[in-house]
């Protein structure tokens, strides 16, 4: 199948392309270069002024697995109130803070995403995730696994085996689990609630032999390093929420001493102790330094008034913030001496002091990081709001007016404590193809996602330009998956399957040994049984994907 | 059976009751795939049900699966309320009746739903404080078993968590049989006297006595006032306490109470404690039929694929009220687990997916055989904790099993969609 999309405005930053007039051509899948006269498509689409994008990627978004569908069930009123029946070939669904698998895949289509990735997989249950994101449709996939609270890291830690060690069992946690990259949640926190801890600081030494999150976190980072695991190690900071954790949050910083860090969600980390009500923005403190450590990289994790349900692997977290559950009711899990979840349903409002300036938190953390490489579109879905919304949000990012508008709506005392109203910034949409697309691929090491250049997997995004933001990025007026149209003016218009990604690093087999006797030890499960086998990819819904690590990784 | 004759071992993943035991020693011999030991009388059961065939018929009469699909997707083209129920199966067909379910309308669920239904619905009124069975067997000082099914229905419980220095039992409510404890090595468990239809009174109380309030009386709900105030206090200086239970065995007329109860007591605890529930279900997966309900539909078990999509509806949804209500028109049961007979309702025809060894009430309109999860092909099943999904292997594959049901259910909807082309 040959398609030519032609006369379309080109954003494209990986290429270098930011609005150029040019024709895209596509083979079998994939964009060719240029391939001259004798070459005859099979269609050729005029998108002659209209915006072309390839398909946006989300680092950060919590689809599957099995905290993802405890929200569901806790959530009933979320799937009583959105209700989708199957027409046209679709499949059924409900739900928006929490939807089903089938309609997740269809609502990313819709607005132009093509990829998703489920940033906490516990490892007990990442066959129950991976079967959850082969059930979503039409975009492409992957999940982080969860590692820094697990009885055997940290008694490999404490025992002092040895870096190698370390990178072994990381090695083979994501080649059993079929992660993509690893992310640390609340260093040695989630272990410490286990054992009855209430707040665990960075350098606080946790319940296991005194181990801190320091140790933690950097033996995971270099670990990461080492095994050439393309995305940096993915860390949600020690004491989310609380007044002050930004000292937290850049000690954390300070702590990986130059090794590449991705910190997620840093809306919730972003906070200082000043004023009246010992609660303020510290915004300009984390970008000041994101701005300065070029081996940083953040997701923000915007909150947006509404409601939604909080999701985490952050037990100490969410057991803390479960009094402020809306409405009454909220689980917490220990889960296999591996990690844990919790769920909370929230409101967060605009009249709300803390709300009010959560969210003008996270537009500061947009506008005042300079390097659009290195800062992420997220809301955390569906922690700060549904990734519904991320609409809404570029259109906050894009359009000063609006956004003053929205401002002058919020909480007075939270509009006089945060200096949005004094940010002129606006984000061109050159960035934001930087954010949603380009960035994203390069810091998961996705070589053909996330650019239009010959090669590249032909996931594309056609938008009539619109001065309403919210709207050109709500209804795309084409979206393409792999060559294939399967949206058109916001709707989906056909089925695919995207790929599951993977990286796969080696591991010295003696490390099996070590993990099993532990298991059998503490558990009762052979290793084994976690071990997720490429048969188990087989279903005809798109390719396993491994992404080769990077080689210079190494020492 | 000759122990000659038997062929190599396997080590297989136990589908059966919910615990997910994943070192189960098969033996395969002439009268077909055997446990290795006599461990678990449960398993021994499950894998003798297997033993036993089933035939593939129209009305009773044998028949070809082609012309069983075809007779069978006339029926559903024909029918207005389908109930798919049974799903005492893998996950892979849960989700093919699924995918059924979404072209025909209709009420989904479980045969042995009862005693999940009442978690959850105490999950979605207050939540829940859970541990996972490894977390249990790794962390615990004290595991409270409320009631003795958390022992008979789950037979290798007790061994499963060991006995570590420090790790104490009490029963709550009954009294150790021999064998019950089968595999348990520490010290011989506490017994609590008290009245199980009454668990909500008594729960109430341990709350009252864990939070300090006095609580009045000699004895409440059966039990001494002195062994709740001493039983209150264990659960509040353990460091890592579980209460497990089996709600689909929970006496007393609402059960759900003595749920709410529990959940709320061990919610108190976790202000100053550790307290985590152990909620034992799942047999047959009936875990993992609530798992892909829940992330292919947003609702999940006793709910309805309407017109305008999914919708939840417990109360309504029971498929032993819908059928004793009369309103559905066909009975979709698919049984690889073993559950409850195939039921066999007045005027309402059924189409039966059934492995070997599943039993009948009656002669069903048509029935679909289909293999073994586990030995004729691999397949998945959750453990009764919702977080492990655990890998079947299949130990017997290509000796002559039936296809799998998912595959059987998805020649089901292939037929479907050509009788209703044709028409
Ligand atoms: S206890 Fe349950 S899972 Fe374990 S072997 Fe027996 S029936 Fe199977
Ligand atoms: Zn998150």
């Amino acid at each position: 199948m040959r398609i030519k999309l032609a006369g379309g405005r080109v954003y494209d930053p990986a290429n270098g392309f930011a609005g150029a007039t040019r024709d895209l051509f596509v083979e079998d899948g994939r964009i060719v270069a240029d391939p001259g006269h004798g070459w005859r498509p099979d269609e050729v689409i005029d998108v002659a002024g209209k915006v072309v994008m390839a398909g946006a990627i989300d680092i950060h978004s919590h689809i599957g697995g099995g905290k993802v569908n405890i929200a569901r069930s806790l959530m009933t009123e979320d799937h009583r109130d959105h209700r989708f029946a199957g027409v046209d070939g679709l499949r059924s669904g409900s739900g928006v803070a929490t939807p089903s698998t089938f309609t997740t895949g269809y609502r990313y289509a819709e607005m132009g995403y093509t990829a998703a990735f489920e940033p906490a997989m516990v490892a007990s249950n990442a066959r129950h995730a991976h079967m959850e994101l082969s059930d979503t449709p039409l975009i492409d996939k992957g999940a982080y696994v969860m590692l820094g609270n697990d009885d055997l890291l940290l008694r490999l830690l404490a025992e002092d085996r040895g870096q190698q060690a370390v990178n072994d069992y990381v090695a083979w946690i994501m080649g059993a689990t079929r992660a993509m990259a690893v992310k640390v949640v609340n260093p040695g926190g989630i272990f410490a609630f286990k054992e009855n801890l209430r707040q665990l600081g960075l350098d606080e030494e946790g319940p296991y032999r005194g181990l801190t999150p320091r140790t933690i976190l950097r033996s995971l980072a270099r670990a990461v390093r080492e095994l050439g695991v393309p995305h940096p190690l993915h860390v949600h900071c020690n004491d989310l929420g609380i007044p002050g954790n930004i000292e937290t949050t850049l000690a954390t910083v300070a702590a990986a001493d130059g090794m590449p860090l991705h910190l997620t969600h840093v809306q919730f980390h972003s906070y200082g102790r000043e004023g009246d009500r010992r609660f303020s923005s510290a915004a300009a403190r984390l970008a000041e330094l994101v701005n300065r450590t070029p081996t940083l990289s953040v997701d923000v994790g915007q909150i947006l008034f509404g409601q939604t349900v909080t999701a985490s692997g952050d037990t100490m977290s969410q057991h803390r913030n479960s009094g402020l559950a809306d409405p009454a009711k909220w689980v917490c899990m220990d889960i296999e001496c591996d990690g844990g979840c919790g769920l909370v349903p929230f409101r967060y409002r605009d009249r709300n002091f803390v709300n009010a300036l959560q969210w003008a938190i996270g537009l500061e953390l947009f506008l005042l990081i300079e390097d659009p490489w290195r800062v992420f579109l997220t809301t955390d879905h569906p922690n700060g709001a549904p990734f519904t919304s991320y609409p809404h949000l570029i259109r906050l990012l894009m359009d000063r007016s609006f956004r003053e508008e929205k401002l002058a709506t919020i909480h007075p005392a939270a509009a006089a404590a945060t200096v949005l109203g004094s940010i002129r910034r606006e984000y061109s949409l050159c960035e934001i193809a930087i954010m949603t697309r380009a960035a994203p691929a390069r810091s998961l090491g996705l070589e053909d996602r996330g650019h239009l250049g010959p090669g590249a997997v032909a996931d594309i995004v056609v938008y009539t330009e619109h001065a309403d933001r919210e709207r050109m990025f709500g209804t795309p007026d084409l979206v393409f998956k792999g060559g294939r149209l399967i949206a058109r003016d916001g709707q989906v218009v056909a089925m695919a399957w995207g790929d599951t990604h993977v990286v796969r690093p080696g591991w010295d087999p003696a490390i099996e040994r070590v993990i099993g006797e532990h298991m059998a030890g503490r558990t009762g499960l052979r290793a084994h049984s976690l071990r997720i086998g490429n048969d188990e990819f087989a279903d005809g819904r798109g390719a396993l994907v491994v992404h080769p690590c990077r080689k210079e990784g190494g020492s | 059976m000759d122990a000659a004759a038997s062929t190599a071992a396997a080590t297989a993943t136990c589908p059966f009751c919910g615990l997910g035991c994943d070192d189960l020693p098969i033996v395969t011999g002439p009268q077909g795939p055997r446990p290795g030991d006599a461990g678990c009388p449960a398993a021994a059961a499950g894998l003798e049900r297997w033993s036993q065939p089933v035939a593939c018929t129209i009305a009773g009469a044998p028949a070809a699966p082609a012309d069983a699909a075809v007779a069978a997707a006339r029926l559903l083209a024909a029918a207005r309320r389908p109930l798919y129920a049974g799903l005492c199966a893998e996950v892979e067909a849960v989700a093919a009746v699924l995918a059924l379910a979404d072209r025909t309308g209709g009420v989904i669920d479980h045969a042995l739903s009862d005693g999940h239904l009442r978690n959850l619905a105490v999950l979605q009124d207050t939540g829940a404080v859970n541990a996972t069975l490894g977390e249990v067997r790794a962390r615990s000082d004290l595991v409270v078993l409320v009631g003795p099914d958390t022992v008979r229905r789950f037979p290798r419980l007790a061994e499963r968590l060991h006995a570590p220095p420090g790790r104490a039992l009490v029963c709550l409510g009954w009294t150790p049989e021999p064998g019950d404890l089968a595999g348990w090595t520490g010290a011989p468990p506490e017994v609590v006297e008290a009245d199980l239809t009454a668990l909500p009174d008594l729960a109430a109380a341990l709350r009252a006595l864990v939070a300090g309030r006095p609580v009045a009386g000699g004895s409440i709900a059966g039990a001494s006032r002195p062994a709740l105030e001493a039983l209150a206090a264990r659960l509040a200086a353990a460091r890592y306490g579980i209460i497990a239970w089996a709600a689909g065995a929970l006496p007393g007329p609402v059960p759900e109470l003595a749920v709410q109860g529990l959940v709320e007591l061990i919610r108190d605890l976790n202000r100053t404690t550790r307290c985590l529930g152990l909620p034992l279900g799942g047999a047959a997966n009936l875990t993992g039929a609530h798992q892909v309900v829940t992330w292919q539909s947003g609702c999940g078990l006793r709910s309805a694929i309407t017109a305008d999509g999914p919708l939840l509806d417990p109360d309504h949804n029971a498929w032993s009220r819908v059928l004793a209500a009369g309103e559905t028109d066909l009975v979709v049961w698919t049984a690889t687990l073993g559950g409850p007979p195939v039921p066999h309702p007045r005027g309402v025809p059924v189409i039966a997916v059934a492995a070997p060894g599943t039993a009948f009430d009656g002669t069903p309109a048509v029935v679909l055989p289909a293999g073994r999860p586990g030995l004729d092909h691999d397949a998945t099943v959750f453990r009764t904790d919702g977080t492990l999904a655990l890998r079947l292997r299949a130990v017997a594959a290509g000796e002559g099993g039936h296809p799998p049901a998912a595959r059987v259910l998805g020649d089901l909807l292939a037929a479907l969609e050509e009788v209703r082309h044709a028409h």
